[in-house]
């Protein structure tokens, strides 16, 4: 692996950085160019913030390589395939069939229906019945709102894992 | 649809845990609940707790609070775009993800403002042909 040491290699590896980012640049529409320009104005000011600076890096990259925007779900694809990540979902997966379990148990030693828990918990009803199929993960804090509706802990509710 | 920004930010906030960034992932596309109708004052399929981000007026970009620690972050949001046209040959309108970030203010910044709106409008040049009303 070559080491870059003298002002002109450096130099000559930032025009050709520089080159890459220009011909970018000139394949873009105008429109595209504005948001560029605007863009650039903000990594490049000294009072915005390394957020802001983030921000605006971003959706230079966005700009110039729209390629990168179309693997995106290739990406992910893969990742979530991936023995480790599996696992992960299983894990995830468990937790909703767990909560949804101990919900619809609850509902019923407690006669309560799913329009009553949405009213009492102002969650609305297709979201009730979404986290019972499993099809929505709950928010903590319709957790809490659930529990209390139900006189419950949240502990009742869901494992320990992510509260 | 997540965009290239937004799995870029969500990776860098999660440091890479991917434990954190499919929860991450999962509480964002909670989204896919949204009403297919067009009255969208209809209760939301899922729990969400989202605004519209009132300096992007009309332009329909939002932001998702996520109710979660990820990574260690609270505060985290999801700002989003919720296309108001489906792409040719989809049935349904999109909503891309346009980033995320753990909020460190009650309101977002003008820079930041302008930052979301740039993202909105690449997708709205590259996906809808520069539609205003995509």
């Amino acid at each position: 692996m070559s080491t870059i040491t003298t002002p002109n290699e450096i130099l000559a590896a930032g025009a050709s950085q520089f080159a890459m980012f220009f011909n970018a640049y000139r394949e873009c529409s105008p429109e595209i160019q504005e948001i560029i320009h605007d863009m650039t104005a903000i990594a490049a000011d000294p009072e915005a913030t390394a957020d802001e600076k983030r921000l605006a890096s971003q959706t230079l990259i966005e700009a110039l390589f729209p390629a990168l925007t179309a693997d995106v779900h290739d990406q992910d694809e893969i990742l979530l395939r991936s023995r480790e990540s599996q696992q992960i979902e299983m894990d995830l997966d468990h937790e909703e069939v767990t909560f949804a379990e101990r919900l619809r148990v609850l509902m019923a030693e407690k006669s309560i229906t799913q329009e009553y828990l949405a009213e009492m918990t102002g969650v609305s009803q297709p979201a009730i019945a979404n986290m019972l199929a499993r099809q929505c993960r709950p928010q903590r804090r319709t957790i809490a709102k659930i529990a209390a509706a139900l006189g419950v802990e949240s502990s009742e509710l869901w494992t320990d894992s992510i509260q | 649809m997540p965009t290239a920004s937004a799995r870029t930010a969500a990776w860098s906030l999660c440091e890479n845990r991917r434990r954190e960034y499919q929860l991450l992932r999962r509480l964002a596309f909670k989204l896919i609940c949204w009403p297919t109708g067009a009255d969208e004052s209809e209760q939301h399929a899922s729990d969400i707790d989202w605004d519209w981000i009132k300096s992007l007026e009309g332009k329909r970009v939002g932001e998702l609070r996520i109710d979660e620690h990820i990574n260690g972050h609270n505060n985290v949001r999801v700002i989003f775009f919720k296309a108001n046209k489906p792409l040719p040959g989809e049935t349904l309108c999109r909503i891309w993800l346009l980033t995320v970030f753990q909020k460190k203010r009650q309101q977002f910044t003008n820079t930041e403002i302008r930052a979301f709106k740039a993202m909105r409008d690449l997708i709205v040049y590259r996906h809808y042909g520069g539609d205003s009303q995509a």
